[in-house]
């Protein structure tokens, strides 16, 4: 058993988030948000703007002139997208490692994270038929950022973890539990209290894997365990805990889904992730 | 050491060249069929995701491989195309892996599983071996030359199939 001050130390060892990603996510929760106010919060942070410009430029939009300024971008592309792409280029830094506790290899943990935010963007457009979906994307991408962090202790303990798992057969959730004494989704919840992130996101992050114990934010909460059990299956990045995961059906019900439903959105979610992969590798 | 041709998600790869190897990784609740031929030397991988086209008919069209029941046909064109016979190819399935439950709810493993020896049997195609179901995530390897399949566990392992 690791003691959680031991960790939450590391924690804070974390850079804060930088105040443009904070101010950024705080505008993509605000649906009155103009592409004004956007402009004038991203236009502090150079390496973004760049990023950006060189996304619109790219030779896949193929555009007939240069795109120079920041409102041209945020017309061209729209709001969300923007915003989605600024907060993947932002974590994508801290998700290439690989992280051997986990049995992933380097760029894991990335592809599985974009593929549990955009199967949250989906799921979320799905059931509420808006085109915003606010946060999920965001909820989406950090949900296994515990992982960075706990990765260490469970190399430590690799032996006794498949020792558990094979004497009980249980989740890979209840093994860190039993073993380490906390879980990634709960450290999670921890780094993102340490970065100031809404609680929403915190929400998500920490009931990720048992979504019936949250208190609030039970729809976001059930959109973001769906999406991670719909990627888990289909194989995005997937590591060492394979498929060792409890699915909860009450989060189906909860957001009026059925079975059915979520695999046909798999098929919309294998095309997304193609074209989302091949935009942000374009601007890095 | 010949050529590895990689076969992504929802991908299918054949070829005639008895020196290449095929894989693909992280099969998952997916399947990986592997074909071969042994007189032609021919051999190929589907790695399908879905059971059935009706579930997204738009997304069947524009990539069939996601499919079982869109992309086995097209495996086996493929492989026609190169000079493989129906009736002396073999397959050996492998993936089809499922999420913990205790209520058989998404049981997309199981669903991938049934879809695709329902339409291999239909055909009279005959299953050499598989290795399908648990909940691990597998990565399989076929030698063009020699037919061999190899599954690779999430922990590394190889094993011959
Ligand atoms: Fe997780
Ligand atoms: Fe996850």
């Amino acid at each position: 058993m690791i003691d959680l001050e031991h960790i939450l130390e590391r924690i804070h060892e974390i850079p804060p988030m930088p105040d443009v990603v904070l101010k950024v996510l705080e505008l993509a929760e605000d649906e009155e948000c103009s592409a004004k106010d956007l402009v004038e919060v991203i236009k502090l942070d150079q390496g973004i703007t760049l990023r950006v410009l060189r996304l619109c430029n790219s030779a896949h939009y193929g555009l007939p002139r240069q795109v120079h300024s920041l409102q041209d971008a945020l017309v061209f592309l729209g709001n969300s997208t923007l915003v989605n792409f600024i907060l993947t280029s932002y974590v994508t830094d801290h998700l290439q490692a690989a992280n051997a506790g986990y049995g992933l290899a380097a760029g894991d943990l990335w592809r599985h994270a974009v593929a549990v935010a955009l199967a949250s963007d989906i799921i979320g457009q799905h059931h509420s038929r808006r085109k915003d979906t606010g946060l999920l994307f965001t909820a989406g991408l950090l949900h296994d950022m515990g992982k960075i962090i706990l990765n260490d202790y469970l190399l430590a303990e690799l032996h006794r973890i498949d020792e558990h798992l094979s004497a009980t057969g249980c989740s890979f959730i209840e093994a860190e539990r039993a073993v380490i004494g906390h879980t990634h989704a709960e450290i999670g919840g921890h780094l993102a209290d340490h970065w100031n992130l809404p609680q929403v996101l915190v929400n998500a992050i920490l009931h990720h894997h048992e979504p019936l114990q949250a208190e609030e934010h039970t729809q976001e909460v059930a959109v973001i365990h769906l999406a991670n059990i719909l990627c888990l299956s289909l194989g995005y990045g997937l590591g060492r805990d394979g498929l060792r995961h409890h699915f909860e059906p009450e989060a189906l019900k909860l957001l009026g889904l059925t079975e059915n439903d979520l695999l046909a959105l798999a098929a919309d979610l294998h095309s997304s992730f193609e074209k989302a992969v091949a935009l942000i590798r374009l601007a890095h | 050491m010949g050529e590895v041709i990689t076969v992504g998600i929802a991908d299918l790869k054949v070829s005639g060249d008895p020196e290449a190897e095929i894989v693909t990784y992280a099969l998952g609740s997916c399947i990986g069929v592997a074909l071969w031929d042994e007189e032609a030397r021919v051999g190929g991988i589907l790695h399908f995701m879905l059971p059935d086209s009706k579930m997204n008919r738009e997304k069947a069209r524009t990539t069939p491989a996601l499919f079982a029941d869109t992309g086995l046909p097209l495996l086996f064109r493929e492989a026609y195309h190169l000079g493989a016979e129906k009736s002396r190819i073999v397959v050996r399935l492998v993936g089809g892996a499922n999420i913990l439950n205790d209520n058989s709810l998404f049981n997309i493993g199981e669903r991938n599983h049934r879809a695709a020896t329902h339409i291999l049997t239909g055909n009279s195609v005959r299953i050499l071996a598989e290795s399908v179901g648990g909940n691990e995530s597998l990565s399989m390897r076929l030698h063009v030359g020699s037919g061999a399949v190899s599954v690779v566990t999430g922990a590394g392992e190889s094993r011959a199939l």
